[in-house]
């Protein structure tokens, strides 16, 4: 091909033998990301911050309780336990995304699979699996500050965890990370999904409300187009009937655009 | 092993990468050689699959990047070596690397060792290492799946003299092993003592490629002969070379004559005068790596028209003129 210099070797013969070489499996993958979740000093400090303040508040809490002598049940103190982790939970899945990008770890870990789908997929995984580990931990907290009160005085404790509650707060906790996760993809950094996630979860709320308030018809679109309302029911598992066309409408809208233009945007970007 | 096949890239209007067609073997060090903003880093990049191509293939061992399953056990890749995340440890980077190819711990403790980092270095935060440190980092990471290909840019970027010297027998072992490796640098000194193959890139387009012996002989028969020569009586000399028909430039310190060494001194041999130094000029590696480059930055260059046939070199001593080019 060259004009100068003697002409390049001819293409070589010898090429990969892939045959002996299986796919990474998700698996893996999966248990890469998880580490990568909490291997870094930023991660450290972000969950040695919740587990502090859980330490905190569940021990007031049980302060009080005991002080008073007021009734409790293990389901008191599992929904003040996930309240906290709720908060942490999206900012997590948010920089299991933009940490890649802010940190430019993209091109390594695109070069070890360059199937970036099945990255993001793992990353999505490993989002959910984080879920029920905080849902787990809320579990075994309130059971053990139910076990501390009925030492104390068993007659106003009861270990009702409040099983609707719990399967609604991983629903509905599973879908806020998934939103973290598909702002994430879509802004690729860290600052900035977290303001919009928090933004997107204040601001289309209170202007629909208001709206709603105003004109008499759109309170009739309302349902399907606001993914918080939509999601009320999800809280205590009552869902029903109509309530699940509000459910995916808003969700398509809310969550599956703005998801599908990130997950868009990774596959096709050119990682620097 | 690699071969890369007209393969372009652009940006818009511009340009990155230019039908560039070339191929690795086996059992040599191939060295990427250009200035910076060349198009080295993409075309590498688009080796590996992180950027895509516009036009033409890349594939390593007739495979695309893509294609291949578990790559870090077939090719090692380093593109950059501060690319990894500053919170984390040089020891938890190669761990999560021998975790993500399915690899045994131990390899990361053989992998610390080969590059000479010790203990306490892999403990320590990658911010807070040194270029020459994530350069060492970096290459275990390549190397870690025990790769058959070795794909690096810049990875001499950052070592000092000891470390390149170290470098060059750890590339040269891998080949003599059969590996196959590609590096880019845009310092000639590093490519001459690394590699056995050059390419030369200039603006996206190559415009040469060889060993080094066969890079400076073509450079030599395109070149006229320079003579440098010192006498007892120059001026002398330099009328006797200059009624032969040489060109003759006279300097504070000799003659400079545009002819063979061995024509000068059979003028002073006729003439009877005692030469005291007699030398013919060679232009290095150096010289034809900015000819060539040079030749690619120049505006209006007849190289840029598109889907052309690779660039024919300019002539080297002749600047601003190229052979097909409208004079």
């Amino acid at each position: 091909m060259s004009a100068y210099g003697p002409p390049p070797p001819a293409a070589a013969p010898r090429g990969l033998d892939l045959a002996a070489t299986q796919p990474t499996p998700l698996v893996r993958l999966v248990q890469v990301e998880l580490r990568k979740a909490v291997d870094t000093l930023a991660s450290f400090w972000l969950v040695a911050a919740i587990a502090i303040l859980i330490v905190i508040v569940e021990g007031g809490l049980l302060l009080i309780v005991l002080i008073e002598g007021s009734e409790s049940s293990a389901g008191d103190y599992a929904f003040f336990a996930s309240y906290i982790t709720a908060v942490v939970l999206p900012v997590l899945a948010i920089m299991l995304v933009t940490s890649e990008w802010t940190q430019r770890t993209a091109m390594v870990t695109f070069s070890l699979e360059p199937r970036r789908s099945r990255v993001l997929l793992a990353k999505y995984l490993t989002g959910i699996v984080l879920t029920l580990v905080a849902v787990v931990t809320a579990v075994v907290i309130g059971l053990v500050c139910a076990v501390i009160c009925q030492v104390v005085q068993s007659d106003q404790t009861s270990f009702d965890l409040g099983g609707a509650f719990l399967g609604g707060f991983l629903i509905t906790q599973v879908l806020a990370m998934s939103l973290g996760f598909a702002i994430a993809c879509l802004l690729l950094n860290t600052p900035a999904s977290i303001v919009v996630f928090v933004a997107y979860r204040v601001i289309p709320v209170s202007v629909f409300a208001v709206l709603a308030a105003n004109f008499e018809t759109f309170a009739d679109i309302r349902p399907w187009i606001d993914f918080e309302f939509a999601q009320g029911p999800l809280y205590d598992l009552s869902v029903s009937g109509i309530e699940w066309g509000y459910l995916v409408t808003s969700g398509l809208l809310w969550l599956g655009v703005p998801l599908a233009l990130g997950v868009i945007r990774i596959l096709r970007a050119e990682v620097k | 092993m690699i071969t890369v096949e007209h393969l372009s890239r652009r940006y818009g209007t511009f340009t990155a990468v230019d039908d560039v067609s070339f191929a690795c073997r086996p059992g040599r060090v191939t060295g990427f050689l250009g200035p910076n903003g060349a198009g080295k880093t993409t075309t590498m990049r688009i080796l590996v699959g992180l950027t895509a191509a516009s036009t033409g293939s890349a594939t390593i061992g007739g495979h695309r990047y893509a294609d291949i399953p578990n790559p870090g056990r077939h090719v090692g890749v380093l593109l950059d070596a501060g690319a990894q995340h500053g919170g984390r440890t040089g020891r938890e980077i190669l761990t999560l690397g021998a975790l993500s190819m399915g690899l045994p711990k131990s390899r990361v403790e053989e992998m610390l060792h080969l590059v000479s980092l010790t203990g306490d270095e892999s403990t320590r935060r990658l911010r807070n290492y040194s270029l020459g440190m994530k350069q060492r980092l970096g290459i275990a990471h390549a190397l870690l799946g025990d790769p058959e290909v070795l794909i690096l840019d810049e990875p001499a970027n950052g070592l000092d003299p000891a470390g390149i010297r170290w470098m060059r027998g750890l590339l040269k072992g891998y080949a003599d092993r059969g590996g196959t490796v590609l590096l880019s640098s845009h310092l000639l000194n590093e490519v001459e003592l690394i590699a056995d193959e050059m390419i030369l890139i200039g603006h996206g387009r190559i415009v040469a490629q060889g060993d080094k012996k066969s890079l400076l002989a073509s450079n030599q028969q395109t070149k006229s002969a320079t003579t440098t020569v010192a006498s007892l009586d120059d001026e002398r000399l330099a009328g006797a070379l200059h009624q032969r028909g040489i060109a003759v430039t006279r300097g504070p310190d000799g003659i400079t004559a545009q002819c063979e060494s061995v024509d000068v001194g059979r003028v002073a041999a006729e003439h009877q005068i005692v030469l005291t130094d007699l030398r013919s000029v060679e232009g290095g590696l150096e010289d034809l790596f900015l000819e060539l480059t040079s030749g690619t930055q120049r505006e209006g260059s007849p190289y840029g028209a598109p889907g052309g046939s690779p660039p024919p070199p300019p002539p080297p001593g002749q600047p601003g003129q190229y052979p097909g080019a409208p004079r």
